[in-house]
């Protein structure tokens, strides 16, 4: 029996020695990482919102779907095969693999924005009130967001048939093993659209701009505006568009939002937080409008629609030279290279809130109001009275005193201020499902430069009023309907 | 019992000696009461005068006076009568003839020893003996488990743990024969005289099979008789021989069966039995790289980006006692979560117990010679200049016109480009031909390369008393590489201590400390690719100004230089004087642990590590650095050159450069302790090993950055960044888009990263009667690896192993020729878990700064939390068999395996719509790997001044995907034809377009899968594709051949990898700006319609409508070849200085080596690609040649 006894004290004094030995603190495991961290504190929900992935987005395709673009030899003839299908109206500008522009940047935007708004009321370490304001900036990051995907997906917002039109998915949760995804309707993205906005309007703490990055109160009403005109709810615009304007300096406001005025200075090409006419920023890079752009041109009517002196057209954003240097654009064509920075603003910018208030006090026949409006901008792009010669800014009379006349005359004066950064197409888009605008047809032409001649021609078919989904996004959604 | 033991201590060399000897001794001890007496002179003659004194004073004298040893039995003291002797000068033998003439005692000499034992009676009947022995090694520690056959009978026995055997009722002259693998067998005649006590010391075999029965898994040192596990043991005999690199895992090359060994420089890849995750081909999520263990543990593994020295890279080889591959589950489990990729189990050396003061020298050089920059077969300058005159038509010139060219984003102008801007568009021929008639190769070899050198020198010592031991060693290496102007010297200490404070209690202290000082100049990094008529240096021997290499043209550069006031100038050669690069490494790594016996058969081990490393990179831009200066004009305004310009940085002519700190710190601990208990009972032994043990891993690193540093008075300039983090316009040199330069705040960085890791597992083995054997072991890691879900951690991690040692069965003891025999069976789990912050269930985010952030500061996503991860889990099966014939002529391991990896994790694609389709590392798939592993060893030839020796690895490994996530697949072409997986095909496939020659415009055509033949980019699906095989090698081994002539000895190394398949680097250009040097096959292009009759490749386009796709030929099928290949990796003479020279001078061996390394290469590609170094711009440490000496005292 000693062995026995033996080994069973050889065992329990091992257990013993065992236990001693194994007993660690539990809290060894439960360090709190460095430089890496899971969020958790409504602080660092707030700092998700200082983010690239929410400012830049590189999705430049529809700039070149404007009709104020021309195309021009011998670039035309080297173009990438996605410059050339797009220019050309085609559905088909990915290769088989690759991402596309419309969706990469957008959807990795939505992924935080969503994460945002599920999770940060469960935060810690901040005020219920702190917690609903970062999920109102979230949320209207959110609907901006959408708000652009809407119109590279869906057909334009048309009352009578959107609760069907087909736009993209409804994607309100961040996870990425999700699999299934099927197409929302037009209705459907807006109503989320408006009822974020809503919630930010009503939750986000600041009133005024306090970081062009963030959004502010008026920021989420201009922005909301954009949204119903873009559904043709002008009425429903104007009163957000009047508090957006008059609250950019309201409670909270800590950088200034005002125009730049051309006479006194060129502001060059500030950055996007530095722009003091954004109130909100969004930029995009924009080879269409860089400065090693050979291709795309401003067609000649787009050209001729400003004045000569139109500050706007200074060296430092436009070049009246093609390439090479000895064969000049030929004389009465007024092509125009563009030489802007390749970076475009378009998140909530002041010149556009003042044109979209023009535009809808002169559909809601308040004409003396929307001239008012279009000459603010126009005081600040065009020279002042010198002399004898008159002042270049103010609006032709015959064209104030005439609605329609007038709704046009903003409308190019979008073009003016916004030509080749992607504005066009989306003021085309509602216009064609505008009641009071017959159905326009447009062409994109490519111009030999040396001898001013149109070498092809390109009419525009109406199912590019969308994008088509990827080859790889349809691969990978065996089920997803793409659009024609 | 009478025990009585008189020790000397003291360490000198007979001391030592002695205590060998009583080591040998220390058996008999136990059987048997002796009385051993000390001696303390050891006069070699005997002068001695006695009468009627007893015996017992008589052999004192004679020990005094002579130095011998006497070990006798009191009891035998007893009997014996008075002596009365009269020596003068006498021997030792005549002493003990006088001394026990009439005794009832007989004596023996051996070693100095005097063994004295009762004379037996001698009887007239046959006598039967009674053998009773002991087998030790030649350090005299028990073997256990030797054989031991008496010759012509079918009598046998082994040993037990002790050593100890016994053969009963033996004929007297009976010969016994004793054989232990490893070791040369021996024979013994058994007499009266030995039968009692017998002590057979073993002959280590010298070859690779030396200790081959002792293998250690990193907790525990393990007979490899009762492990059931597939372990593989390196030959230190080729490794530590290997020179080419002082990298220890590059030298395992084709040692071991089933280990891939990527030798190209910078590569450092190793496999064992193929792929078993994807994560670290992407260099995100896991590592393929299997977890090393130093000295029982486990260390970080160091990635380039990493700021700290490299543990492994740190050791010494001539430092490495021995190096095991832990393959399947059973050998690797108890690595737990880490060990899917396999284990290899590094051990430095240790002194020995009671062994002599040894001093060992071990010195080489080798000379690695230039880079073969002639590698890639390219264009000499005059083909060069006329294939550009072929392309730079005014169609080419359309695209690439100057007014694009010369402006801050054209890119730079080439001196073959002004000529034709210079000259409209259309220069002379003797203007062409003047620059034609430079060849910049020479100078390019001459002046931005030298004869890389690698050099060693290491001395150690060690030795050991019977309660210390120690082994030291120090080393310096000085690396020279093929880059001039870098210094690379390298010091080491290693210093391994055992203490044994008494039968219970040991304790070892291992302190190894490597300091790294390296500094390089500004050598200008060039190859062939570059403009071959680009000269650096004139006749005159002046460095030139190439502008061109700086990006921007002449004009640009002048008018930024004139507006900025700073010079552009850019000059390589001057430039390698202008900055430098200095770093110092410190690394050290203690090691301690102790071994308690708690009560017989159980103890506690504890082993402590810590590791800390220091780095410190200066990296120091001059005030004359081109670097500096550019820096300076990117942000100096000024309209013109007559406006003062503003500058935002600090300039030239207040003070300097820019210097650059980074401070790296890693630390590491380890804790763990352990209880073995391990009996032998009867046919029983047991070992039971259970245990805790906690780790911990943190590192920093802060980079520091100053400009206007003045390196004389230590001072910087301030800058403001707060202004220069927005787009400053008007700069002299935009560095953005031609608009102007921003610069966030770079003058401060700082990471931090701890890692905790707590496991617990347990061990068991046991084996019946040396011939039945089961392993169990059993593992939880736990980590602090956040963003994972608890469940997914408490994933214990097993395996089971059992074992038939055939040989000892007793239907095998009549099987004389069969000496080791067994079958093992193993089946476990191993895992692989995701690095820390790469891969989580929850979203983790990373601080960013930017100048468009409120504050400056804000997040980003750095890895999207994916809720399905789990860990990676590897379930292998092994079946092995090992052998050994003839004596061990022939010994040989086989293994068969089957591994399954499920949940592999790597990069997977989630679906667009998630915001995420560029990746994220997850759960890709399933993969499985099975294979055949032999390892031969094999005596060819045995005789006295010639033996032959070879070893012979093979591997063969077949690895096919079974599972893949739906977020990994690729439905196009483009997407599969750079996929790591596809479904039912090899881990690492290669697929290939069918490519369909060139249509009549030169564009390349696929063929698809319907057979329609098309040049459209974007029609290829993935069923269109060709597979052509795996990338990975199939078959891989060694073959080593050894051969001894008396003094001489001569080895060959021999790797090859067959089987797999690679794309050929074709090195043309297709469109777009012509600027880089091009392969020779340039010249057979497509030119005209008509040439795609004879030519397969595409034409260079100047526009790019329409569109061609030309990867359909640049990954196309013609454009695979087999990357299989065999090389002769090292030839190494050895010629070992005559011992009677040698031990003139006190030495006890000199050995002096001669090597070359990848001497041959046999390739199955007829392009003369050295699939080592595929896709290189060049080769480098081929054909180079070692000096080697290795002297011992």
């Amino acid at each position: 029996m000693k062995p026995i006894y033996k080994y069973t004290r050889n065992l329990s004094l091992s257990i013993l020695l065992l236990a001693t030995v194994v007993s660690c603190k539990k809290s060894f495991l439960e360090i709190v990482p460095k430089g890496r961290i899971i969020a958790s504190k409504t602080t660092e929900y707030d700092l998700m919102l200082n983010n690239l992935d929410l400012i830049n987005s590189n999705g430049d395709n529809h700039v070149v779907l404007g009709d104020e673009i021309a195309a021009v030899e011998p670039a035309w003839s080297a173009a990438g095969y996605r410059d050339r299908q797009i220019f050309k109206y085609e559905g088909d500008i990915y290769t088989q693999d690759e991402d596309a522009e419309e969706t990469l940047a957008p959807l990795r935007a939505l992924y935080i924005y969503n994460k945002i708004i599920n999770e940060v009321m469960a935060s810690s370490g901040g005020t219920e009130a702190a917690q609903k304001s970062i999920r109102g900036e979230a949320m209207a990051g959110r609907a901006w967001t959408y708000f652009f995907l809407v119109n590279y997906f869906g057909k334009p917002y048309n009352a009578a048939t959107s609760a069907t039109d087909l736009a993209l998915p409804l994607i309100t949760a961040a996870d990425v093993t999700e699999t299934k995804f099927e197409r929302a309707t037009v209705q459907q993205i807006y109503d989320l659209i408006i009822s974020d906005l809503n919630t930010a309007i009503s939750d986000v703490t600041n009133t005024g701009v306090v970081f062009r990055g963030r959004i502010s109160k008026a920021a989420a009403k201009g922005l909301l505006a954009k949204v119903y005109m873009s559904m043709g709810k002008h009425a429903e615009a104007l009163p957000l568009l009047n508090q957006s304007i008059a609250e950019i300096a309201g409670p909270g406001a800590a950088v200034s939002v005002a125009l730049y005025n051309y006479n006194t200075a060129l502001p060059g090409f500030p950055t996007t937080v530095n722009d003091t006419e954004n109130l909100y920023s969004k930029s995009l890079a924009n080879s269409a409008s860089a400065s090693s752009n050979r291709l795309f041109y401003l067609t000649p009517e787009a050209a001729a629609l400003y004045d000569p002196a139109d500050l706007r057209l200074a060296p430092t954003y436009y070049a009246t030279q093609a390439t090479p240097v000895t064969a000049a654009i030929p004389a009465g064509k007024m092509i125009r290279r563009i030489v802007t920075s390749n970076v475009t603003h378009f998140g909530v910018r002041l010149a556009d809130l003042y044109l979209m208030r023009a535009e809808v006090k002169a559909r809601l026949e308040d004409l003396p109001g929307a001239v008012a409006d279009v000459e603010f901008l126009r005081k600040n792009r065009l020279p002042n009275a010198v002399g004898a010669t008159a002042a270049k800014w103010p609006v032709p009379v015959q064209i104030a005193t005439s609605k329609m006349p007038l709704i046009q005359f903003i409308l190019q004066e979008r073009i003016r201020e916004f030509a080749a950064q992607g504005y066009r197409w989306y003021d085309m888009r509602r216009l064609s499902v505008d009641p009071l605008f017959e159905a326009s047809t447009y062409t994109h032409k490519v111009y030999n430069t040396v001898t001013g001649l149109v070498t092809e021609t390109y009419a525009f078919k109406p199912e590019r009023w969308v994008f088509k989904f990827s080859p790889k996004i349809m691969g990978e959604n065996a089920g997803l309907v793409n659009n024609p | 019992m009478n025990l009585n033991l008189h020790l000397r201590c003291g360490i000198n060399r007979h001391a030592l000696h002695k205590f060998l000897l009583i080591m040998k001794l220390v058996i008999m001890l136990l059987t048997t009461a002796i009385l051993q007496v000390s001696a303390h002179t050891y006069a070699q003659k005997i002068t001695l005068n006695r009468s009627n004194t007893p015996l017992e004073k008589v052999m004192k004298e004679i020990r005094t006076q002579s130095g011998y040893d006497f070990f006798y039995d009191l009891e035998f003291i007893k009997n014996t009568k008075p002596v009365t002797i009269n020596l003068k000068n006498a021997t030792i033998e005549q002493a003990l003839e006088q001394s026990f003439a009439g005794q009832p005692l007989t004596y023996s000499i051996a070693n100095k020893i005097v063994i004295i034992k009762e004379r037996l009676i001698t009887a007239a009947v046959p006598v039967l003996l009674d053998l009773r022995g002991t087998v030790l090694d030649e350090s005299g520690n028990p073997l256990a488990g030797a054989s031991v056959r008496v010759k012509g009978s079918t009598s046998s026995a082994q040993t037990n743990e002790g050593g100890e055997f016994s053969l009963l009722d033996l004929p007297a002259n009976a010969v016994i024969v004793v054989t232990y693998v490893g070791y040369v067998p021996q024979e013994i005649k058994v007499s009266a005289q030995n039968a009692a006590n017998m002590q057979i010391f073993m002959k280590a075999e010298v070859n690779s099979l030396t200790d081959i029965n002792i293998v250690s898994n990193g907790y525990q040192t393990i007979s490899k008789e009762r492990s059931a596990g597939s372990f593989a043991k390196v030959d230190m005999n080729v490794v530590s021989n290997r020179t080419t690199s002082m990298n220890i895992l590059q030298s395992l090359d084709g040692l071991v069966p089933g280990l891939v060994v990527n030798n190209a420089p910078n590569r450092s890849q190793l496999m064992i039995r193929g792929l078993s995750t994807t994560g670290g081909t992407t260099g995100v999520g896991t590592t393929s790289q299997p977890l090393y263990v130093v000295d029982g543990l486990a260390v970080p593994i160091t990635n380039a980006r990493d700021n700290f020295p490299d543990i492994i890279l740190s050791i010494n080889p001539q430092d490495v006692e021995s190096i095991t591959v832990l393959k399947d589950a059973t050998a690797a489990s108890i690595w737990g979560a880490r060990a899917a990729n396999g284990v290899i189990v590094i051990t430095t050396k240790k002194g020995t117990f009671n062994s002599k003061l040894k001093i060992n020298y071990n010195g080489f050089v080798n000379f690695q010679g230039k880079p073969n920059l002639d590698y890639q077969k390219l264009l000499n300058s005059r083909q060069y200049i006329d294939v550009a005159k072929e392309i730079m038509t005014p169609a080419y010139f359309a695209q690439f016109p100057y007014s694009t060219a010369n402006t801050v984003t054209g890119g730079g102008i080439t001196p073959l480009d002004y000529l034709y801007y210079n000259n409209g568009l259309n220069p002379t021929q003797a203007q062409l031909d003047a620059l034609a008639s430079f060849d910049n190769r020479q100078q390019i070899k001459d002046l931005f390369y030298r004869d890389a050198v690698l050099s060693n020198h290491t001395l150690s010592l060690n030795g050991g008393g019977d309660k210390y031991t120690f082994y030291g060693s120090g080393s310096y290496t000085n690396t020279v590489s093929s880059a001039p102007g870098e210094k690379n010297n390298n010091y080491k200490i290693n210093v391994r201590q055992d203490f044994k404070f008494n039968n219970r209690l040991s304790v070892y202290l291992l302190t190894d400390i490597t300091y790294n000082k390296s500094s390089a100049k500004r050598n200008l990094n060039i190859d062939y690719f570059n403009n071959p008529y680009q000269m650096f240096r004139d006749a005159n021997g002046n460095n030139l100004s190439v502008p061109t290499m700086t990006g921007y043209s002449n004009d640009v550069l002048a008018d930024a230089s004139a507006r900025a006031r700073v010079s552009l100038d850019y000059n390589p050669l001057d430039e390698f004087n202008y900055g430098s690069t200095q770093a110092d490494n410190l690394l050290a790594r203690l090691n301690t642990g102790f071994k308690l016996n708690i009560v017989k058969g159980l103890r506690i081990e504890g082993t402590y590590g810590y590791i800390a490393g220091k780095n410190k990179n200066t990296d120091l831009e001059g005030i004359q650095s081109y670097l500096v200066r550019k820096e300076v004009a990117s942000f100096a305004v000024a309209a013109s050159p007559s406006i003062v310009p503003k500058y935002y940085l600090p300039t030239n002519g207040l003070s300097g450069g820019r210097l650059t700190n980074i401070n790296g710190d890693q630390r590491k601990w380890d804790i763990r302790h352990q209880l073995i208990y391990d009996v032998t009972r009867d046919k029983h032994a047991l070992t039971v090993l259970a245990g805790q043990e906690a780790q911990e891993q943190f590192s920093t690193f802060t980079q520091s950055r100053v400009r206007g540093f003045d390196p004389t008075l230590l001072t910087s300039a301030t800058v403001d960044y707060a202004t220069i983090a927005g787009l400053v316009t008007g700069v002299a040199l935009p560095q953005l888009a031609g608009v102007g330069s921003n610069l966030i705040n770079d003058s401060f960085g700082t990471a931090e990263t701890t890692s905790r890791y707590t496991s617990y597992y347990g061990n068991l083995g046991y084996t019946y009667d040396r011939k039945y054997t089961l392993n169990l072991s059993w593992r939880n890691d736990q980590s602090n690896l956040f963003g994972k879900d608890k469940s997914a951690q408490n994933k214990p991690i097993y395996a089971i192993g059992t074992k038939w040692s055939i040989a000892n069965e007793d239907f095998m003891k009549s099987v004389t020729w069969v000496r080791d025999l067994a079958l093992r069976a193993t089946y476990g789990i191993t895992g692989n878990s995701p690095e820390a912050g790469i891969a989580s269930s929850q979203d983790i985010i990373r601080p960013g700064s930017s100048a468009f952030f409120q504050n400056g500061i804000g997040t980003a996503i750095q890895t999207p939390g994916n809720p399905d991860l789990s860990w990676e889990r590897t379930a292998t099966t092994n079946i092995g068999l090992d052998f050994s014939v003839l004596n061990g002529r022939l010994s040989a391991s086989v293994d068969l395996y089957s591994k399954k990896s499920t949940d592999l994790l790597g990069l997977i694609y989630p679906n667009s719509f998630t915001g995420f389709p560029l990746g994220i590392t997850g759960n890709q798939g399933d993969i499985t790997n099975k294979g055949i592993e032999v390892m031969l060893h094999s005596n060819n030839i045995r005789s006295q001044n010639f033996s032959w020796t070879t070893n012979w690895t093979f591997a063969y490994n077949k690895s096919k995907t079974v599972d893949i996530s739906s977020f990994t697949q690729s439905t196009t072409g483009a997407g599969q034809i750079d996929a790591i997986a596809k479904l039912g095909y090899a881990a690492y496939p290669l697929f290939a377009y069918k490519y369909g020659g060139l249509d009549n415009s030169g564009a390349p055509q696929v063929i698809l899968a319907d057979g329609t033949v098309t040049t459209n980019p974007t029609i290829t699906k993935a069923e269109d594709l060709l597979y052509m095989g795996t990338t990975q090698p199939v078959y891989n081994g060694g073959l080593s051949n050894n051969f001894q002539y008396k003094a001489f000895t001569l080895s060959a190394n021999m790797v090859y990898n067959l089987g797999h398949v690679m794309r050929r680097t074709r090195n043309l250009s297709y469109s777009g700006v012509f600027r880089r040097n091009v392969s020779e096959d340039f010249l057979n292009r497509w030119k005209v319609p008509g040439d795609e009759a004879f030519t397969d490749i595409p034409a260079f386009r100047t526009t790019s409508s329409p569109a061609v796709e030309n990867n359909y030929f640049e990954k196309g099928d013609i454009n695979v070849v087999s990357a299989s290949f065999v090389k002769l990796r090292d030839v190494t003479l050895f010629y070992d200085l005559p011992k009677s020279l040698v031990n003139r001078i006190q030495a006890q061996g000199i050995s002096f080596r001669v090597q070359l390394s990848n001497v041959m290469l046999w390739t199955k590609n007829k392009y003369g690609i050295d699939p080592e170094f595929y896709g290189a711009n060049y080769t480098s440490n081929q054909h180079t040649v070692t000096f080697g000496v290795n002297v011992s005292l």
